[in-house]
């Protein structure tokens, strides 16, 4: 097929041919293509040379990278990003060059993108609007999780005067089913309140990331410190329900087990482990609550010898809002919390199932 | 006459594209129209007594699809980086491109344009974060594509500063 006719196909296809001399200096070979005849000097066409970085300023970008392909040229071709130029008619022309070597001439085409640039640019247009609905979604609901905030703590005022007046009236001389009754109110208030709790703490540790962790390491907590504060707290519950409980420090880990992490957070973690390890274990079951040494870490176990977390429900166990079947009353956060808590400090958290039966809770802390 | 490349970068659906077109053509289009390239456009500007033709390099804006060409920034007097001010994580974006931007071309003169100003009472960055990033010594800007308020002195105050810097 002779030059001519692939100059034709070029010229049908919307593409300039250029071909760079020796001198640096190019010209145009085959037809001009109508989107850019008005923007080439009158004398260029066919003999005439000139510099077409002087009429396509992207090209003062692209051509330096074209010399070098053109002096090392051992084969293939080298493309240029879409660029927009606006022509002196006011029209946008959406181009694209490629640089080649054709026998021993270097040649540059220059391309304007119709069909192409409309089916990319519309991609990319849905793409980048769906990001803005996303972004807009994840700032209301921001804005309504504030909002809800707001309200349980409105909600939470009033409990304390219930329970209080709950309170007195426990003083006064009732008959045994007014009692009753009053102990139900005020079991039911303390339930309420617990839920209450769960939820600021959860709102709490969403929104307090930035500032999760004091850096001076005399604040740093005991973790062993506050598992048997914790443990010694729900001493009345294992009684009630006959289960022992126990902490077991392995040997090589430090006299006081200083992690990073806060005081009040890292006990209200125990709190949600071991009260969920006391749920689920059978009568005259033992809770342990282990520490051994990992490196710069502390891993940290909460052992129980119930039936055992299910495998499939393992995923989503630390998720928001997912309770097992077992759960009625509780708020869905409480393993939320201590996943969200454990990885702002830079921690990890976990669940398995016991291979002698049972679930274990791990998590892991830095040593400070 | 002298000829000056400046340069847009910043986050997409920031308002880049609307600035060129405000500063150049005086128009503004509502409908967000997403660039997919370089766009580049051209103006005189009267400076002083230099008449100085500004060629505008629109950056395609970075996102989770597409990273800013920063090599595009080559041979650039000047550059704008541009935020919108309704989404705070532009301005981030903006601090990190101007990072990419000094590593790859050194230090030339350069505005922060926090955009949509139209739409303030919507807004998610805070005269603190402004005021903190001015603390750095940057030029920090508020603009309104849509209305055009200081769109035209950000772009005049870039090239006196580049005249200056010559």
């Amino acid at each position: 097929m002779s030059s001519g006719i692939f100059a034709e196909l070029l010229f049908r296809q919307n593409i300039l041919i250029l071909e760079r001399d020796s001198r640096g200096v190019f010209r145009p070979l085959g037809r001009t293509p109508d989107w850019c005849s008005a923007l080439l000097p009158p004398d260029t066409a066919p003999a005439g040379s000139f510099a077409p970085e002087a009429i396509f300023s992207f090209l003062e970008y692209f051509l330096p990278e074209a010399g070098r392909f053109w002096a090392d040229a051992t084969g293939g071709e080298l493309r240029s990003g879409i660029w927009v130029e606006t022509n002196p008619d006011g029209i946008e022309l959406h181009l694209a060059a490629t640089a080649c070597v054709v026998g021993r001439k270097k040649i540059l085409l220059i391309r304007r993108l119709e069909q192409e640039f409309d089916q990319l640019q519309s991609v990319y247009q849905k793409g980048r609007e769906l990001l803005l609905t996303h972004e807009r979604l994840v700032a209301e609901t921001s804005k309504k999780e504030i909002l809800l905030h707001c309200i349980i703590h409105d909600l939470a005022g009033p409990l304390s005067g219930i329970t209080g007046t709950l309170q007195v009236l426990e003083g006064e001389e009732l008959t045994a089913q007014a009692a009753r009754l009053v102990e139900l109110g005020r079991r039911a208030a303390r339930q309420q309140s617990r839920l209450i709790d769960d939820l600021l703490a959860t709102f709490r540790a969403e929104t307090g990331a930035l500032d999760t962790i004091d850096p001076d390491p005399a604040h740093a907590p005991d973790a062993v410190t506050c598992a048997r504060d914790v443990l010694d707290s729900l001493l009345p519950a294992f009684a009630i329900r006959e289960v022992s409980g126990r902490v077991d420090v392995a040997r090589g880990l430090p006299e006081r087990v200083l992690v990073s992490g806060e005081k009040g957070r890292l006990e209200r973690i125990f709190h949600n482990l071991i009260q969920n390890a006391l749920r689920y274990s059978p009568a005259k079951g033992l809770v342990t609550v282990g520490f051994q040494r990992e490196d710069t870490a502390v891993r940290i176990t909460v052992e129980d010898q119930g039936e055992g977390v299910p495998p499939e429900i393992v995923p989503q166990l630390f998720q928001k809002f997912v309770r097992g079947g077992n759960n009625r009353g509780k708020s869905g956060l409480g393993l939320y919390f201590c996943r969200i808590s454990v990885e702002q400090w830079g921690g990890s958290i976990g669940c398995e199932r016991r291979p002698e039966g049972g679930t274990r809770f791990w998590f892991r802390l830095n040593l400070v | 006459m002298i000829q000056k490349k400046i340069c847009l970068i910043g986050a997409f659906a920031v308002g880049k594209t609307s600035l060129v077109q405000r500063f150049v053509k005086s128009m503004f289009a509502e409908k967000y129209h997403t660039n997919i390239g370089v766009k580049i456009d051209k103006k005189i500007v009267t400076v002083g007594e230099s008449e100085v033709t500004l060629v505008l390099w629109d950056l395609v804006g970075q996102d989770e699809f597409k990273a800013v060409e920063i090599g595009y920034l080559r041979g650039s007097a000047g550059y704008l980086l541009v935020a919108d001010g309704t989404r705070r994580a532009t301005l981030e974006c903006a601090v990190d491109l101007h990072t990419r931007a000094q590593d790859a071309i050194g230090r030339v003169p350069f505005r922060l344009l926090v955009n949509k100003a139209d739409l303030a009472p919507t807004w998610e960055v805070t005269d603190e974060d402004l005021i903190k990033i001015a603390e750095r010594g940057w030029a920090v800007g508020r603009t309104s594509a849509k209305t055009g308020d200081h769109v035209e002195s950000a772009f005049v105050s870039l090239t006196q500063e580049i005249l200056q810097a010559k």
